[in-house]
């Protein structure tokens, strides 16, 4: 198509003032995110290397010191194992709460319903965790919804509070990541061909097995790239574990919050951050791998 | 297998889409209810932030509206979000637009570098830019949440007007170039329109994003220059008042309505 375009542009004699609109025109995009991206993890890493200096101050320096602190202490390396279980836990609850949910509302035949449903469940999608671990803290408190429902019901001996504990954690958890884990479902079962399920009826196969043997196999991009969504999203959590779970509980990017904002160790930080963002990218590149090629990812 | 076969099979089958669209509906109360608490709180006379409420009053309206913190807190997020969210809209739009238009050979690394920040966890963001920051010497402004906001949001317009512009064939502009409409009208008068609608969408995605983070705001400007976010959180620790829930139902509020109006202006952004 540009050969059409730079052929035409040419012969009118305006191939000069095209070549100048197109660079001209990337330059703003390009310089900015080369400045506020590009050198920011650059200066991310190499503060990573710095020497800290009590008070909140840092100095230059070339020290594997901040990294040898991190992997050589057992608190935080059992601080990492116990983030990427609670990650992998509430990936797994959000895809088993998650994929009926998605699955209902894909094969709902009317386009205003779907809408509807679809609308509610990410209403709550972009409402700041801060709001939403206070109405969590909120409903498990003692004397409240929760923990009165369940001494009701004899689950609980009597209604004390729920909170601050690792169940609210969970809990808040897979509530902020279920519409992540929805919409990704959706998209994939909505486009999966309807002919392909009706030909499995058709010729004999009950419901779960046209499930099993048809429509799960057809999701599986799906279930790969919601299930590493809310694993990375875990990993980055913050508010939730800071408001709603106790200090032996929290996960390593409250750790890096606490070190920057509050400890004032800001190299540590950046080491523990280069650590997570590393282990981020890597799990990308493993769902990438995992995935069928014909994914629409990278359609942009 | 085989008890299930037993059953009449249509039987069995309105008893799973019944017991699958019970398990729906169930799910969208465990969404909404969370938020149903919050702003009935708001309405609450007691002093004291509980579910259920005591009894109904609009004192903690007039209490939150004549609260200096609360009213400095409001203005600090809208300013820094509508800032970040219309550099946010120039950097993606621009980048959307002239990857459509043209053809690059890095075109792929501006793909890359207008995608990453979203990939990239909030904290993290926060301690890069906090670095940045501080070698260029600069350390609890607000200006730098709203440089940060821009960076960090910057996919979402992107994303939203490359969606938009696939669907627009480049021949159209090209017609009217060739028809004598300079670069600038053909744009104004042909591309815009059609994709006008993403948009919109993707500042008003730029916009509530910006609203409701909390960890970039929280440490590039802390307590000097607090947004509703860490206004709440800080609130939420030392005096725990009912006006948190006030603010929570006003956020909640222009939440929704942003995200049904970019759900409305799209025609249905997940179909």
């Amino acid at each position: 198509m540009s050969t059409d375009t730079t052929t035409v542009e040419r012969i009118t004699g305006l191939g000069a003032v095209f070549q100048r609109t197109k660079y001209l025109l990337i330059s703003y995009p390009a310089l900015i995110l080369g400045i506020f991206v590009v050198i920011p993890i650059g200066i991310l890493f190499v503060v990573s290397f710095f020497q800290n200096i009590e008070g909140g101050f840092y100095e230059p320096a070339l020290t594997l010191e901040n990294y040898a602190r991190f992997f050589g202490s057992d608190l935080y390396r059992g601080r990492v194992l116990y983030t990427l279980r609670l990650a992998a836990i509430v990936s797994a609850i959000t895809l088993v709460v998650g994929y009926p949910i998605a699955y209902y509302i894909s094969q709902l035949s009317s386009r205003l319903w779907r809408r509807i449903y679809i609308s509610t469940i990410i209403s709550t999608l972009f409402l700041t965790f801060i709001i939403r671990a206070f109405a969590w803290q909120v409903l498990l408190e003692s004397d409240s919804v929760v923990p009165m429902i369940g001494a009701a019901i004899g689950i609980m001996d009597e209604a004390s509070s729920l909170v601050p504990s690792y169940f609210a954690l969970v809990v808040s958890m897979v509530y902020v990541f279920l519409p992540f884990m929805v919409i990704t479902l959706y998209v994939t079962l909505k486009n999966i061909d309807r002919s392909l399920i009706e030909a499995s009826r058709d010729l004999g196969a009950g419901p779960i097995t046209t499930f099993i043997r048809v429509t799960l196999p057809l999701s599986k991009n799906g279930i790969i790239s919601g299930v590493l969504l809310v694993f990375t999203l875990s990993l980055g959590i913050f508010v939730l574990p800071r408001i709603l779970a106790n200090p032996p509980q929290w996960t390593i990017a409250v750790l890096v919050g606490e070190q920057v904002g509050v400890e004032g160790n800001v190299p540590f930080g950046a080491a523990i951050s280069v650590v997570i963002l590393t282990t981020v990218l890597i799990m990308f590149a493993i769902g990438g791998y995992l995935m069928d090629d014909d994914s629409e990812v990278t359609n942009a | 297998m085989s008890t299930i076969s037993e059953i009449d099979p249509s039987f069995r089958d309105s008893i799973l889409s019944g017991s699958l669209r019970l398990f729906a509906w169930l799910s969208m109360l465990f969404v909404i209810f969370p938020l149903f608490v919050i702003s009935m709180l708001a309405f609450n006379s007691g002093s004291f932030l509980a579910f259920p409420p005591e009894g109904f009053s609009l004192q903690w309206f007039s209490e939150t509206a004549s609260d200096p913190g609360w009213i400095e807190a409001i203005r600090n997020s809208f300013v820094v979000a509508a800032l970040a969210s219309v550099i946010a809209t120039s950097i993606g739009g621009s980048a959307a637009y002239a990857l459509y238009r043209y053809d690059y050979q890095f075109g792929i690394a501006i793909v890359g570098l207008a995608i990453i920040p979203v990939l990239i966890p909030p904290v993290i963001l926060a301690v890069m830019f906090l670095t940045f920051f501080a070698m260029l010497g600069s350390h609890g402004s607000i200006w730098n949440v709203v440089i940060a906001h821009a960076i960090f949001l910057t996919p979402f317009p992107f994303f939203m007007i490359s969606q938009g512009l696939k669907d627009v064939d480049r021949s159209y502009e090209e017609a009217a170039r060739n028809l004598g409409a300079s670069q600038l009208t053909a744009v104004r008068t042909i591309t815009l329109p059609l994709v006008g609608p993403n948009i919109v969408a993707g500042f008003l995605f730029a916009f509530i994003l910006s609203l409701n983070e909390y960890i970039i705001a929280w440490l590039l400007a802390g307590f000097a220059s607090p947004t509703v976010p860490v206004q709440i959180f800080t609130s939420l620790r030392y005096n725990y008042s009912p006006t948190i829930a006030v603010v929570s139902l006003f956020f909640i509020t222009v939440t929704i309505v942003a995200l049904a109006l970019a759900e409305y202006l799209t025609d249905g952004l997940w179909e």
